[in-house]
């Protein structure tokens, strides 16, 4: 077994050996800055970078690495499980006195890019851990990035094969040319990350502000370095916020094209083609309902719906004020946005664009089947034609989605939270979102936030991913 | 343009035993010196009236076979209409609904949801109190006559796994003539021996009647009132228990085919859905709320069972039993019994899609083994059954959406939406103080209650730009 699961070993090894080196940013904030927890920081920052390194030496073979299949998955699985264990180290020996269930929370959050903290009080908070914490969403959003483009659909999950590259075979090996795309989009996503912290710098945040929010908002995560979230600031930064979230949800490798051919790029793409009419739509309406149902004008109300259903609908969580105050159909409105998820191949969550647009123009198809029994319909997204493998896919992760959800409410309402709250929590959680649906994080019983971790990796890593572990099949040889 | 005169002529033959229902109720007040007998024997006119009109201006020169067009409009159009012919002793009774609130009341009665916006049913009269009842009861008939003989024809959501040979239009017939007529024979006889238990057990007979149409329909009117304990509360439970059951399946099985329940995995996954539910109230009801073993037991599973089927949410209250309740009541019974909801079945494949998947992230090159049961299920049907889920989800969007605009908020908009869509009311009404809500409310809720009750694709095929065109 040990020489099996070598590679994974390995893999996950070097993973936390960068975790550590990167932790040392935190550190050396907080030591420029005389900070309380450049101690927090730079121990867990060794701790990680000597686990990850033994990890890594003891498991060097030599050689290429093989990652297939299996291997694959539970590179991934452990990877993201034992980088999420050590992000919470510093936030369960920093200054903060939060217990430690509370940092594994912190940091689950954080790397899922979903968003809900546990910091009762962000605003006093040591700045190093807000870097740290924007810097989770930032990996986080990353890894989902890289994952989107190279592993799924390799793994060929949830009908993320539709977007395999046409070179990669069918061993489910990471080829070359996959991981030069996923090369590109990784750096694109980069890329975007400074050009929205800049952006938000020019907006009128100070410096440290626009970088954390640069990160937290193209990754969809949505951690906020003040307790009111995005609150704190004026109508300019909110509009860069909208801008930077639809960026982080879209489609990265489209933008891999030459920047003259984006206005066609996006209008061929199908599934980013019909999430922008989705957000368009929505925002409308409830546009429309918050300028009927308050003393709001219309340019305010258009800009607190615009900003309120791109932050749910691109999984960020970014909030402006108590939307659950404007009434019930924005409550009922945006808690069905927390389903819809971003695009494949971006860092959003959620069930994914194209698979509610494939999913509707099958059933479409079905209906008018109906009437004409003999009729041959063909599903196309874009220009891509849809085949009957991907759509039995597509419908096994939806369906998988909605039963998740249930399951986890359920779990939710036995811990004793209320109907309301364990029906958006559970959205919150499985999608990603984190804030703004009105669940109330910090008052969450202990249970309740073990729960909603789990949910949040499941949703993370597109449940398959997960669920196959625990299938006895994948443990037999 | 197809021909309408099958169709008029299918409501007519709809309005007549429905006219001929309102009878009983109008004997009952003339018997009680109630002045509510001359509504009733008025509505009975009327509906008997145009039923009889219908089917008599309406014979198609030959018997025709049925169009998939004719069967969707007979379907959405019976529904409705029958629903107005119901809603008349409600807007003209002694209650005096308005128009809105009546066709409310017949709707949540006819689809067997049964909730309502009348005052309790202490002070109700009894030819009201039985008007609801038969409607309720007449709304399982129907239920079992879509699924018996429409559904499955219509292909709606997978049903066709449950389809007899035969062509279109001939299936309908054939079903309803052959396991039809056993259907309602076994849905009669089940709602005597209810009867029969509850008089055994005590209750005065007509209120013993009362609950066995309430049960075994899965509408439950009358138990808004404090639902019987002891012997009668166990009948009850049978009956909810046994009106989620597939009454096809039953029926082979009493003519001794007993294989038919033996292979049904669909009565297999009700029964453990049931256990579950029940085992996880009776938990909660024992280790949260602190009652004791006899409380626990006699709730639990009353409520589950209530749930599942769409009859009554039982008397447990609290955050766990609120959400289970939602989620039980919107999943459903088995396909072929007359509750609402997505049905067991349904999930069943989806799960087994999902599951083969997993097998498939395995073993890429799998062929998966006949045994495997997904391989037999084909892409088409769970495609139908996907396309049905999603069609269920959006329709439930779309009403809970359209609840919140009328100003229901977040809680009740959900909960409302689903109730009525998966036609699970449980007489208790949609909440204190409903009749004061806007009229949009209930007319959502009535669309719903009949959107949940047809399945919505017969109603969605009326809306296909294709279905008028000759």
């Amino acid at each position: 077994m040990g020489g099996v699961l070598r590679p994974v070993f390995f893999v996950t090894g070097v993973l936390l050996l960068g975790l550590g080196a990167i932790m040392a940013i935190p550190a050396a904030w907080e030591a420029i800055l005389r900070g309380p927890d450049v101690r927090a920081f730079a121990v867990s920052a060794m701790a990680t970078a000597f686990f990850g390194g033994a990890l890594a030496l003891s498991s060097w073979g030599g050689g290429g690495v093989d990652l297939s299949g299996r291997r694959l998955v539970l590179a991934m699985v452990a990877g993201g499980l034992s980088a999420c264990a050590c992000a919470s180290l510093p936030f369960a020996l920093s200054d903060l006195d939060i217990a430690p269930i509370d940092a594994v929370f912190e940091a689950v959050s954080g790397l899922t890019t979903t968003g809900a903290t546990l910091i009762p009080h962000l605003d006093q908070a040591p700045k190093g851990v807000l870097l740290w914490r924007a810097i989770l969403n930032g990996l986080g959003g990353l890894g989902a990035v890289v994952m989107a483009v190279a592993v799924l659909p390799a793994l060929r999950i949830g009908g993320m094969q539709m977007f395999r590259m046409e070179t990669s075979d069918r061993t489910g090996r990471v080829k070359t040319r996959a991981s030069r795309t996923a090369r590109t989009a990784a750096g694109l996503y980069l890329l975007l990350c400074l050009l929205a912290a800049a952006a938000f710098r020019l907006a009128g945040m100070a410096p440290f502000d626009a970088l954390c929010h640069g990160l937290s908002a193209i990754s969809t995560g949505g951690f906020s370095t003040r307790d009111g979230s995005l609150a704190a600031w004026g109508a300019g930064v909110q509009w860069v916020a909208v801008a930077a979230m639809i960026a982080g949800a879209s489609p990265l490798p489209i933008f891999t094209a030459s920047w003259r051919r984006w206005p066609a790029v996006v209008r061929e793409d199908g599934q980013f083609r019909a999430y922008l009419a989705l957000l368009a739509g929505s925002a409308a309406a409830l546009a429309l309902w918050r300028w009927a149902s308050s003393d709001a004008d219309a340019v305010e109300s258009l800009r607190q719906a615009v900003f309120a259903v791109v932050s749910i609908a691109t999984t960020t969580g970014f909030v402006d004020g108590d939307w659950l105050r404007w009434g019930g159909f924005a409550h009922v409105a945006l808690f069905l946005l927390a389903f819809v998820g971003g695009c494949a191949g971006g860092a959003g969550g959620g069930v994914k664009a194209f698979r509610w647009r494939v999913l509707l123009s099958r059933t479409g198809a079905h209906i008018r089947r109906l009437l004409h029994p003999h009729g041959m319909f063909v599903i196309d997204l874009g220009r891509r034609r849809v085949g009957e493998v991907v759509i039995n896919s597509v419908m096994a992760f939806v369906a998988l989605y909605m039963v998740t959800f249930a399951l986890f409410a359920l779990g939710l309402a036995a811990t004793g939270v209320g109907l309301p709250s364990a029906l958006a929590g559970s959205a919150a959680a499985l999608g990603n979102v984190g804030r703004g649906l009105g669940t109330g994080w910090l008052s969450l019983p202990d249970p309740a936030k073990l729960i909603t971790m789990i949910e949040m990796l499941l949703g993370r890593f597109e449940l398959f991913t997960l669920f196959v572990l625990v299938t006895p099949g994948f443990w037999k040889r | 343009m197809f021909d309408p005169r099958p169709v008029l002529f299918l409501i007519g033959l709809l309005l007549c035993p429905l006219a001929c229902a309102m009878l009983p109720s109008a004997l009952l007040d003339l018997w009680v010196h109630d002045g509510d007998w001359m509504v009733f024997a008025a509505s009975a006119g009327t509906t008997l009236l145009v039923g009889l009109g219908l089917v008599l201006g309406m014979r198609a020169p030959r018997a025709k076979v049925l169009s998939v067009r004719q069967i969707c409009l007979g379907v959405v159009l019976g529904w409705t209409v029958a629903v107005l012919f119901a809603s008349l002793p409600f807007a003209l009774g002694r209650d005096a609904l308005d128009w809105t609130d009546a066709i409310f009341e017949a709707a949540a009665g006819l689809t067997a949801t049964a909730s309502t916006l009348l005052p309790p049913p202490e002070r109700l009269g009894a030819g009201v109190l039985l008007w609801r009842s038969v409607l309720q009861w007449m709304g399982g008939l129907g239920a079992l006559a879509m699924a018996v003989a429409v559904l499955p024809v219509l292909r709606v959501g997978g049903m066709e796994i449950f389809r007899v040979e035969g062509g279109v239009g001939d299936a309908v017939r054939f079903g309803l003539s052959r396991t039809g007529v056993k259907v309602f024979g076994l849905y009669t006889a089940l709602t005597l021996a209810a009867l029969a238990a509850l008089i055994a057990c005590g209750l005065p007979p007509f209120e013993a009647g009362l609950r066995a149409m309430a049960v075994l329909s899965a509408g439950g009117y009358p138990l808004g009132a404090p639902m019987a304990g002891g012997w009668a509360g166990l009948v009850l439970l049978a009956g909810m228990i046994a009106a989620g059951l597939p009454f096809p399946v039953l029926v082979r099985a009493l003519e001794g085919d007993w294989s038919a329940v033996r292979n049904s995995r669909q009565l297999r996954w009700y029964a453990g859905v049931l256990t579950v539910a029940s085992a996880a109230l009776i938990a909660w009801g024992m280790l949260v709320r602190g009652a004791g073993w006899g409380e626990a037991l006699t709730l639990g599973p009353a409520a589950a069972a209530g749930a599942l089927t769409g009859t009554s949410p039982g008397m447990v209250s609290g955050g766990f039993p609120a959400t289970l309740l939602l989620f039980l009541g919107l999943l459903g019974g088995c396909a072929g019994s007359v509750t609402g909801g997505i049905k067991i079945f349904r999930l069943r494949l989806l799960v087994a899609g999902a599951w083969s998947q997993m097998r498939l992230l395995l073993h890429p090159h799998a062929v998966l083994s006949a045994r495997d049961e997904a391989q037999t299920v084909t892409t088409d049907i769970r495609e139908s059954v996907m396309g049905f889920l999603l069609i269920y989800a959006l329709t439930f969007a779309a009403l809970a959406l359209s609840l919140a605009l009328f100003g229901l908020d977040f809680e009740s908009a959900v909960v409302q939406a689903a109730r009525a869509i998966a036609d699970f009311g449980g007489g208790t009404g949609p909440g204190p103080g409903f009749a004061a809500q806007p009229d949009g409310v209930k007319a959502t809720l009535t669309i719903g209650m009949i959107l949940g009750r047809v399945e919505i694709y017969p109603v969605l095929v009326l809306f296909a730009p294709t279905f008028w065109e000759s």
